[in-house]
């Protein structure tokens, strides 16, 4: 623990810069995740109320849950016991079921500090760096390019705030953690950290219920009890989400989404324009699930049933399930009726090279027997089952008798050079 | 005094080149600003306010910041230009270097032009591809946006070290360590160059003209 300390003049300075700071910072991290671009002026003329010499617009609701989230002036970073203040994003579907995708965190170590550094230049000047760094690094993380495809019918993207130690058991196993930056104070040091998720497969159950999955060619986890119909629906009591991270932390209750714009996506929906990895292909395919129509009814009722269908959200899954209630594509081809093709088949008049226009003429009919070729006898003449192994039988008995003619073949075919 | 430089290296399509360097360099003089300073008197003044604007890629899945500032994007923006069009014309597989300086300037009399003292050397290298297939063309677009991304987190990670950064002068002298000329920021001072990969010709060259000043 550092030993210095800041004359009273000083302390207010810092715990007011500190203040705005996180402020401003989680202004930053939840404004990236509203799924829109951002653009702010530069303003040769300071008007005297943006911090750190940058032109952050400030959403009232994030201010206010930020500064409730601070509590009183106890709670606040440099003061012990320190408690880290963290902002969580998550995404939530629209069966509520909710997968944490990153924490941002910024905390403050004792331990560490500078007594050379002025509080009113270098820290100052510093915290703008910091918050420059973290403009640049909320669009460089995976949730950044998901936030930008949400909206209300597919998924949203939600925030939550809170003061204490950040949790990161829920970002699954294969979580990255990045530093943003770090400031040097008289008194000690902040940092400001990011765990963010990697693997993007969502998982309904507590870890300890979930049972054995496999692995599909997509990297898509299927529980075995997927295609069962006395499926658990899943709770929402089992969102991690809802819970408070400890008994000493002053958190603001789980926030109301992030406010959505719903936007049309226009780039291409196909798989291949996500990220390259499977998890990426994941999302995608999530996000090109709930935007195609022939799998949703066109009934309010089949609202339940998605949700129904979806306990997994396996996008993949549910494109290749029949919707029994749809009017889908996805039947299967057995089903199609060979008596109706001709009649969707529009008539076009054959006008050969060479040849006489009316189509009686020989050379028109033999190129129209060409583009439509006869049709196979199998399809017009059906033999029964009964018909079919009668005759395989036959089949049979014929070749059971030359055994030894096929035998011969074989041997002269094995000895020939 | 020595310039800690940084190079970062990628090898991309011809039509990615702008926007790679673009993102590079955007990251990096994003932290390398400060607001407008509007001096009132001789000792006081005030400091202006950045701001930022999101750029999509075209040829990637990537976003990046930049300081919302027409006069610098026109003056980064003509820079990579040049390059990428000297590159392309170059041919398919040619590679080239563009390289981001910030210096500052030292006064050494009243005859001579103030010498110029780099303090930060970012350069990036390019290696042009020329892909045969549409799959492969998808991979290397998704493959770049992790790579932009990582190299973003290092611009930060090296842009938040204690290094040497040119302390505020006086007001008066303020030109010797930002660029002053931009009306709505002021970004250290800078300057970029580049270069195709230099042919034995352009090496021999090279030293000959050192030989010749050096012998004045």
């Amino acid at each position: 623990m550092s030993d210095y300390q800041l004359s009273n003049e000083d302390h207010e300075a810092l715990e007011k810069f500190t203040k705005f700071f996180l402020v401003k910072a989680a202004q930053i991290i939840v404004q990236s995740r509203l799924g829109e671009k951002k653009i702010t002026k530069s303003k040769p003329m300071c008007s005297g109320n943006e911090w750190f010499h940058l032109s952050i617009k400030d959403i009232p609701e994030v201010t206010v849950n930020a500064k409730k989230c601070l509590g009183d002036i106890q709670h606040l970073l440099i003061n012990p016991p320190h408690s880290s203040f963290c902002v969580e994003i998550s995404l939530r579907t629209p069966d509520c079921d909710t997968i944490t995708l990153e924490t941002w965190c910024i905390s403050f170590d004792d331990s560490i500090s500078d007594p050379a550094q002025r509080v009113r230049f270098n820290i100052y000047n510093r915290m703008s760096i910091v918050l420059r760094s973290l403009l640049t690094c909320t669009r460089a993380t995976p949730t950044y390019q998901l936030s930008r495809k949400q909206s209300a019918d597919k998924y949203i993207i939600c925030y939550k705030m809170y003061s204490g130690e950040p949790i990161v058991s829920h970002l699954g196993e294969h979580y990255s953690k990045k530093t943003i930056g770090s400031i040097l104070t008289p008194i000690g040091r902040f940092v400001l950290n990011v765990a963010y998720r990697t693997r993007l497969t969502m998982s309904l159950t507590p870890m300890e219920n979930r049972p054995i999955s496999n692995l599909t060619p997509f990297g898509i986890d299927i529980k075995d009890d997927h295609f069962s119909l006395d499926r658990n629906h899943h709770s929402l009591e089992d969102d991690n989400d809802a819970q408070l991270p400890s008994a000493h932390n002053s958190s603001v209750p789980k926030s109301s989404p992030i406010e959505v714009m719903k936007r049309r996506h226009t780039s291409s929906e196909s798989v291949s324009s996500s990220h390259g990895t499977p998890d990426k292909v994941y999302y995608s395919k999530l996000r090109a699930a709930f935007a195609i129509p022939g799998t949703i009814a066109h009934t309010p009722s089949h609202i339940g049933s998605y949700s129904r269908m979806n306990d997994n959200d396996l996008p993949y899954v549910l494109m290749q399930q029949q919707d029994q209630n749809s009017k889908a594509n996805y039947s299967l081809s057995a089903e199609l009726d060979n008596d109706t093709a001709p009649d969707d088949f529009i008539l076009v008049e054959v006008k050969p090279f060479f040849g006489k226009s009316d189509s009686t003429d020989d050379l028109a009919l033999f190129i129209r027997s060409c583009q439509q070729p006869p049709m196979l006898e199998s399809f017009v003449f059906e033999p029964s089952l009964g018909e079919t192994i009668n005759q395989l039988n036959d089949e049979l008995r014929v070749f059971e008798s030359k055994v030894e003619e096929f035998d011969q073949l074989v041997g002269t075919l094995s000895t020939a050079d | 005094m020595n310039a800690r430089s940084q190079t970062f290296e990628f090898a991309i399509e011809g039509r990615q080149i702008a926007e790679v360097i673009s993102c590079m360099f955007h990251t990096i003089l994003f932290h390398r600003c400060v607001g407008k300073y509007n001096t009132k008197g001789s000792d006081n003044y005030s400091v202006g306010t950045l701001g930022y604007t999101d750029i999509d890629c075209d040829y990637t899945d990537f976003t990046y910041i930049v300081t919302t500032s027409q006069e610098l994007q026109q003056t980064i923006s003509d820079k990579i230009n040049q390059f990428q069009d000297k590159l392309r014309l170059s041919g398919l597989n040619s590679s080239g270097q563009i390289t981001l300086e910030f210096y500052q300037k030292k006064k050494s009399g009243w005859m001579f032009k103030p010498e110029e003292i780099p303090w930060e050397i970012w350069t990036i290298k390019i290696e042009q591809m020329q892909l045969s297939s549409e799959n492969e063309r998808q991979f290397m677009r998704e493959k770049l946006s992790d790579v932009l991304a990582e190299r973003v987190f290092q611009i930060t990670e090296i842009i938040n070290k204690p290094d040497y950064v040119p302390k505020p002068p006086h007001l008066s002298e303020l030109d010797l360590v930002f660029d002053t000329s931009y009306t709505d920021i002021q970004p250290y001072l800078f300057k970029i160059n580049f270069s195709d990969t230099p042919t034995i010709a352009n090496h021999v060259r090279t030293i000959l003209k050192e030989a010749f000043n050096t012998s004045l």
